[in-house]
């Protein structure tokens, strides 16, 4: 039997509050380790010191945030054996690779590298230390690549094949799950989001130091180098997001028309609706307000591609339901000792779609038995709620057009010398530091829960995928993780303010602000 | 701004930020340690990879039948009449 629902929604909040609590603390992690790199390859080639104070002042924040975070998502493994134990074993050959390379990533090139860029500054030559700084970088972004290996993959399970001998998908071709679209649109999106949030907490920051005329030599440079990065960042995410909604037309129909709320199939090229309010109950979208030909140029590119929409991908939805329970059927005969090569054509004839037939397990035991009602409350979970997604999206999308204009108008005033006098935009940008977490994790929601009723997209549905587990338990585990996971952000929020409010006078040079009597305070 | 002197000059006298983080960390250690041994070091699957009755006790969970005497309706058909 299926566990019971209360348990695999125990085991999805569980994985969902540490996944999200987990990724507070990565984007700056990402981000802010090219800010290094930038700060310090200008001092490589300049000599300034000033910018070898930043690299060291903002690579205190960047150590901070990195003690945070370090080992955090270590406990998502932890669930995967436990709570999640069936999907463990679904992707067990795929996902042994990429995990395994992740954990040399992070442990070899970023671990060991973070240790000699803060250590290493009076023992390595410029040049060598700059090295350093890159490869923390590097290694990084490179752990994020495979782990969004590993979760492209989940949306889009190439290169691998169900065999029904061991009951799991076994790898046919690591270059296909390496290479797999959505994990390379994913990857690069997430990091470039990364480097917004990161530029956004620069330049709030440096903004501050502006606010209260404080070391200004020092923000105004810092202020500089955000708000360049920031804009390439955020053009970035803005494009690659463009990117990640065309693949996801193209190998995840259900999910992009969930986020629009596309309900019926529209003669191509399909309305973009900007914002409404979706009725998931009547099937409709009430006060929307639609742009005509835009979604479809989003998602198909081309003028005379229809975007399916949602009641038509049901009907698909459906016939593979009922062509799942023929494959159920024939995954049982063979099975039950029917290994004749007739049974094995008939099966991998037929199991795409076993995925589909194993959406039947929520409600009858016996999957070809499943009665026209049962059939149709498959078919109604294998769309996810539109509202949340329809939102959330939008919600992310609106964030991203707020951070280009901060740092459009950011760069443009810098270029201009007359930051000074907007000191609104300084405001701006310190009250947005938030933001970008708040756009980050509405996208994992946007992703994750677009993917639902899959854990893996057309494989395995979420609600086998979970172990049988006792309830009080799962309470108490996700309690021990908000507990464990609350003090830590208390712990990092007050190191980060702290050595944000001293600013540069935290390096003890004897140059800055705190470190000057009252009378020599510099003022801009 | 007396106020960030003060805090400024506690900085200068308390811990050192690598202490600090240093102490963070060992807490960190001990809180995954105390997390993992109460609720996860069991895990169902070991090496992400479980007995394979076990999957299709789950998956399949109709118990096994001799392939002969499988009823109608468990053999594939070309085509299964649709039922709506």
């Amino acid at each position: 039997m299926a566990p019971i629902e209360e348990v695999v929604n125990l085991s999805r909040l569980q994985f969902a509050a540490t996944a999200m609590y987990h990724f507070l603390f990565v984007p700056l992690t990402l981000g802010l380790s090219w800010i290094l790199v930038i700060m310090e390859s200008v001092y490589v080639m300049t000599g300034r010191e000033v910018y070898r104070d930043m690299t060291k002042f903002w690579g205190k924040l960047f150590a901070i945030n990195f003690a945070m975070g370090v080992t955090t998502g270590i406990t998502l493994e932890f669930q995967f054996g436990t709570n999640w134990s069936y999907y463990s074993h679904y992707v067990g050959d795929i996902f042994g690779t990429p995990l395994a390379i992740e954990g040399m990533m992070a442990f070899f090139l970023e671990s060991s590298f973070v240790g000699l860029m803060f250590f290493g500054w009076n023992r390595l030559s410029k040049q060598a230390h700059l090295g350093v700084t890159f490869l923390v970088a590097l290694g990084s972004n490179l752990s994020a690549l495979w782990i969004l290996i590993a979760n492209g993959w989940m949306n889009n399970p190439v290169g691998a094949e169900f065999n029904f001998e061991t009951m799991r998908m076994e790898l046919v071709s690591m270059t296909e799950v390496i290479f797999n679209p959505v994990a390379q649109v994913k990857f690069v999106h997430t990091v470039a989001s990364g480097y917004v949030a990161a530029s956004m907490f620069v330049l709030g920051v440096s903004s501050y130091y502006l606010l209260k005329a404080r070391d200004t030599a020092f923000a105004l440079r810092s202020f500089a180098i955000a708000a360049a990065f920031g804009l390439a960042s955020t053009l970035s995410v803005i494009v690659l997001g463009d990117e990640s909604g065309y693949t996801a037309g193209e190998v995840n129909k259900v999910k992009l028309a969930s986020i629009e709320a596309e309900w019926e199939t529209e003669p191509a090229p399909a309305a973009f609706t900007v914002i409404g309010l979706p009725n998931d109950q009547a099937e409709r979208t009430d006060y929307a307000v639609k742009i005509p030909y835009l979604m479809g140029l989003i998602a198909t590119r081309s003028t005379d591609t229809k975007v399916t929409g949602i009641k038509d991908l049901k009907a698909l939805n459906r016939a593979r339901i009922i062509k799942g329970m023929e494959a159920y059927a024939a995954l049982t005969r063979l099975k039950t000792g029917d290994k004749s090569p007739e049974a094995r054509a008939v099966f991998n004839a037929l199991k795409k779609d076993l995925g589909y037939g194993l959406l039947l397990k929520k409600y009858t035991a016996n999957v070809v038995d499943a009665t026209p009602e049962q059939i149709t409350q498959a078919t109604n979970d294998s769309i996810p709620k539109v509202a949340p997604l329809f939102l959330g999206f939008r919600l992310m999308v609106g964030l991203g057009m707020l951070f280009l204009f901060i740092f459009v108008t950011s760069f443009y005033f810098l270029i201009r010398r007359r930051l000074s006098k907007h000191r609104w935009l300084l405001k701006l940008a310190l009250f947005s530091i938030p933001l970008p977490w708040v756009a980050i994790e509405t996208g994992w929601v946007v992703a994750e829960y677009g993917r639902q009723p899959w854990t893996i997209s057309g494989v395995l549905p979420t609600h086998l995928s979970a172990s049988t587990l006792q309830v009080g338990d799962l309470y108490f585990s996700l309690a021990g993780f908000m507990g464990f996971y609350t003090l830590l952000l208390v712990v990092e929020l007050y190191l980060m303010f702290k050595y944000a409010r001293l600013g540069p006078s935290s390096l003890h040079t004897g140059k800055y602000h705190f470190e000057q009597p009252a009378n020599q305070i510099s003022h801009p | 701004m007396p106020a960030w002197a003060s805090i400024h000059r506690r900085t200068r006298r308390g811990l050192p930020l690598w202490l600090e983080i240093a102490l963070v960390l060992l807490i960190k250690v001990v809180a995954l340690f105390f997390l993992w041994k109460t609720f996860f070091s069991h895990p169902q699957t070991k090496h992400m990879a479980l007995p394979t009755p076990a999957v299709e006790q789950h998956l399949l969970s109709v118990p096994p039948l001799p392939s002969q005497s499988l009823p109608q309706s468990l053999l594939p058909s070309p085509a299964l009449p649709e039922r709506s």
